[in-house]
């Protein structure tokens, strides 16, 4: 349905070294697919979006929308905006002020060729509506709309051309943090029920894991990794992929054997891994919530990745707690529903299958602010 | 967004059906995008054109064999006295008119902005009708009161005081320049009040904390502070100064007081002789120098940044001092320049257009009221200049608003390079004199166009292209501020909605840009409704407008007629200032 090859586009300011918006971009997105492209703030995504959208021109690459090549840089080709036939929910909703509900959600169908008659798009408009909980909402003014039903006529406005794709940009990123989470579900089931291709953008990993099928990680101008929420929160290929979603433990040490690491933790059990030779320096991430606490029992039988150490400190964050563990000297983080005693010892143990092993120096490489 | 970057042409090597789709799609893309550029394109290339033909005639000199090029022209300008005199008198005269018109302004934007003068509210928009007030009406006025020899307020003071001559007189270079900078206090008022607008209150409130006495703070710290944006107003006021007509005009050229202005006028248009075009181009060309050169100090004192500089309604002003029984001394100021503007020319005018001759008032006076005047006014060239001016009325706002809003769009939303060039053409106007427009537009229809093409004789065709060239600068001022504050997204989402460039701009830039729209309209109006040195400059038969004819009544000696006119005008003119005031009100004072 959209299909992304070799995009490309540069920035260049008077004065200033080109900066890559886009280094060389593939994405296909399938027919139905709710995809969301997420990524700190100058990551690219937005760029991507607005290339999709035609807003902004790429430099390179191809992009097909539909079967229908809307940009390429070989053959020349760039369809304007206006003639993509997409929908788009902007960040600021782009309501147009001086028109009523009506008039927003009706525009893009009077630009319909051929045209529609009046009262199929008075129909059409009723039923867009509906779809967003706006049903006789027509005659309203829009200055006075709440964000929420900004966002409401927002969608419904790029809903009624039933276009083949809908984009979507940071659309909840102005709402409160409750009525984030009420539009994300209606989001999510009115996708699902339309069954329509949907292109979003966000730097909420929530969010994304929320509303995705699949989700395409990007820094920098690139994607570090595509594919379901599941794969990218459980198997990162990329350290920032990881960093991304929630926090880590990272622990710095060196291949004992292609399935082992030296750690300041221990001796690490780590999956199987042929890229890396014995030696090698790696860091290795585990997250805080595969850290298995384990109150001390005489006679327990010491298993893999089992180790011992101190509870240092605790903190309450209502559903769950984060403890602080020292084992060997290095703080791991633990997170868990069970309640231990600070000061006391303890066992951890984490398993081998959700530990995974990256490149040293590789981390050093996330700028600080790109976790969440 | 504009698709700057959009490559054109089409690859060959791939399908036929292919090529010939995206042939046609660039076509209609082309034609969609043609007209903004285009628009564009033929108002800037006009400004750039009278400007360029200025130059050009500047340097050709006629001899036996015809038209050859040299430097005759500024050699003469050089050596010839009565030039030179021109010259002198104009720095004379445009020194007086910058002091006498600060020496109000600044005071009086003190007032307005920084004091609890009470209705100081109303001094903005008292003060931007008064520079509506035609400043040939204002010119008048004082003449008729303070002429040496039949001022009637001169003679009224000879009976009154213990005097023997005339206390006051007006046809002087200094009479003049006090007339010229009362009529300027508007908008030199308008420009300071900006920038202690623009002046962050928190600068002079910590100089109070820190215990700095009032009269201390206001030397170390306000004036300071104000001194770009003072200097800033002087420069462009200074540039407005030296190329004055009106006043000049009315005051000047009838008693053979030369400025540059009139200097030019009697070359380009002689009694006697043949005209000298390469002088006047020379001269001209001259004054564009100076003009650019104030501009250019103006825009490193101000910074560029200031172009775009929107007066912003600050949520929280500066702590303001109490006048106290000050305050009638406040409004005093405020009232002399209203008073000197508007009252006592229109007692003057009126006065004079009830009466046969010029004299004092008095019971005998009285007895000889008459509307004689009035009835002797040329009804039917009036009807013809009615008509003129109102076709100018018409079509100047709409057509700058039109060419406006194309360049402003290329400048705000387009990312073209080309676009700050642009920007910077559609400025020039507001910092050349609107004079040397109309000496380019007058040289561009006799000396590039063959006479007997009659570009004259056509009317005001020529009269509307200077108008609207010389208004650029204000319509895109105005629609860059006004762009600026609309989210860029509404744009887009026009675009994806599947309008076009101008579907975006007809359904969603103009309906939200209409309160912006409707007061410039109004204000262009206005100003080529009064405007009186261009259409002097481009007058010919057929395209008089009302000023030009109360101007040359004036200037042939029929003064009651003349005011009796004026007054006709200015009334005429009035309801439009009231629609202006009640419609502009939110806007006044926005980027003037």
């Amino acid at each position: 349905m959209i299909e992304i090859r070799g995009l490309g586009k540069d920035f260049q300011r008077a004065g200033e070294s080109v900066v890559h918006a886009l280094r060389t971009v593939d994405v296909t997105v399938e027919r139905g697919e709710f995809f969301v492209l997420l990524g700190p703030s100058g990551s690219g995504k937005t760029t991507l979006l607005r290339c999709v959208a035609g807003l902004a021109v790429p430099d390179r690459g191809e992009i097909v929308l539909d079967g229908v090549t809307v940009y390429s840089g070989d053959k020349r080709i760039l369809v304007p905006p206006e003639r993509r036939g997409l929908g788009m929910v902007f960040q600021s909703y782009a309501i147009w002020p001086h028109m009523t509900i009506l008039e927003n959600v009706a525009l893009p169908l009077t630009q319909k060729r051929p045209r529609l008659g009046k009262a199929e798009i008075r129909e059409r408009v009723a039923r867009a509506l509906a779809l967003v909980g706006l049903e006789g909402m027509e005659g309203r003014p829009t200055p006075l709309l709440s964000g929420g039903q900004q966002q409401r006529v927002a969608l419904a406005r790029s809903l009624a051309t039933e276009p083949v794709v809908l984009l979507m940009d940071e659309p909840l990123s102005n709402l409160d943090a409750r009525l984030r989470e009420e539009v994300r579900k209606e989001i999510r089931s009115l996708a699902a029920r339309l069954d329509i291709t949907t292109l979003y953008v966000t730097h909420d990993q929530v969010e994304a894991m929320e509303l995705a099928d699949r989700i395409a990680v990007m820094h920098e101008g690139d994607i570090l990794q595509q594919g379901s929420p599941e794969e990218l929160y459980c198997r990162p290929e990329d350290p920032r992929v990881a960093q991304f979603f929630g926090s880590t433990n990272w622990i710095d040490g060196r291949m004992r054997d292609k399935d082992a690491v030296e750690t300041a933790v221990g001796c690490l059990a780590v999956p199987d891994s042929d890229t890396r030779a014995i030696g090698d320096a790696v860091v290795v991430a585990v997250r805080p919530e595969d850290v298995e606490l384990i109150p001390d029992a005489p006679g327990a039988v010491p298993e893999e990745n089992y180790f011992r150490g101190r509870v240092v400190s605790n903190v309450f964050l209502g559903d769950h707690r984060v403890y602080t563990i020292e084992v060997g000297g290095f703080p791991l983080l633990a997170r868990t529903l069970a309640s231990v005693l600070v000061g006391g010892d303890i066992s951890v143990r984490i398993p081998r299958e959700r530990v995974c092993v990256f490149r040293a120096g590789s981390r050093n490489e996330i700028p600080s602010a790109a976790g969440s | 967004m504009y698709h700057a970057e959009e490559r054109g042409g089409e690859g060959f090597g791939h399908s036929a059906g292919e090529a010939l789709a995206a042939l046609r799609s660039r076509l209609v893309r082309a034609v969609e995008r043609l007209p903004l550029p285009l628009v564009a394109f033929v108002t800037l290339g006009l400004v750039v054109v009278f400007l360029v033909v200025i130059v050009q005639v500047s340097f050709q000199v006629q001899n036996d064999t015809g038209t050859v090029y040299g430097i005759e022209n500024f050699r003469q300008l050089y050596t010839d006295p009565f030039t030179a005199k021109a010259f002198l008198n104009t720095a004379v005269f445009a020194g007086v008119a910058l002091v006498v018109s600060f020496a109000f302004a600044i005071p009086i934007a003190w007032l307005a902005e920084r004091t609890t003068l009470p209705g100081r509210g109303l001094v903005f928009p008292l003060l931007t009708v008064t520079l509506l007030v035609p400043s040939f009406f204002t010119a008048m006025g004082w003449v008729i009161l303070f002429h040496p020899r039949i001022g009637i307020a001169n003679k009224a003071l000879v009976q009154l005081l213990p005097i023997e001559h005339s206390p006051f007189n007006v046809i002087s270079l200094v009479g003049m320049g006090w007339v010229e900078g009362i009529a300027l206090v508007p908008l030199a008022f308008i420009m300071i009040a900006a920038s202690f607008r623009a002046m962050d209150p928190a600068l002079e409130e910590s100089a109070r904390v820190h215990g700095i006495a009032f009269f201390t703070r206001l030397r170390r710290i306000t004036l300071p502070l104000l001194t770009p944006g003072i200097l800033g107003a002087v420069l462009y006021v200074a540039a407005i100064t030296i190329a004055a007509f009106d006043i000049p005009a009315i005051i000047g050229l009838s008693n053979r007081i030369h400025t540059f202005s009139t200097f030019v006028y009697t070359t380009a248009l002689p009694l006697e002789e043949v005209p000298n075009y390469g002088l006047i181009g020379a001269s001209s060309a001259v004054m564009l120098l100076i003009g650019l050169l104030l501009t250019w100090r103006y825009m490193i004192v101000i910074g560029e940044s200031h172009r775009y500089a929107v007066v912003r309604g600050k949520d929280y002003r500066a702590n303001l001092v109490d006048l106290g029984g000050w305050a009638v001394l406040g409004w005093a100021i405020v009232g002399a320049v209203i008073v000197f503007n508007v009252v006592l020319p229109l007692l003057a005018l009126t006065w004079v257009s009830l009466i046969p001759f010029l004299q004092v008032p008095s019971a005998a006076a009285f007895q000889t009221l008459t509307l004689d005047n009035f009835r002797a006014v040329p009804w039917a060239n009036l009807t013809v200049g009615l008509r003129n001016s109102v076709i100018l009325l018409l079509t100047v706002p709409t057509l700058s608003l039109v060419a406006g809003m194309a360049i402003s769009w290329l400048v705000i939303r387009s990312n073209w390079r080309i676009a700050r060039t642009l920007d910077v053409l559609a400025f020039l106007p507001h910092v050349i004199p609107n004079l040397i427009f109309a000496v380019g537009a007058f040289l561009l229809a006799i000396v590039w166009f063959p006479a007997q093409w009659g570009l004259f004789e056509r009317g005001i065709g020529i009269i509307i292209l200077v108008y609207v060239v010389t208004r650029i600068s204000f319509a895109t001022r105005m629609l860059n501020s006004g762009l600026v504050q609309i989210h860029e997204e509404l744009d887009e989402a026009g675009y994806v909605a599947g309008l076009g460039p101008l579907g975006v701009i007809r359904k969603i830039l103009i309906p939200l840009l209409s309160p912006t729209l409707l007061y410039s309209w109004l204000w262009m109006a206005l100003l080529a409704f009064r405007e009186l040195t261009m259409a002097a400059f481009l007058a010919s038969r057929d395209n008089l407008t009302l000023p030009v004819i109360i101007w040359s009544m004036w200037t042939a000696g029929r003064l009651n007629q003349a005011a009796a006119t004026a007054l006709v005008f200015v009334a005429l003119m009035t309801p439009l200032i009231v629609l202006y005031y009640v419609f502009g009100r939110r806007h006044i004072g926005v980027a003037q």
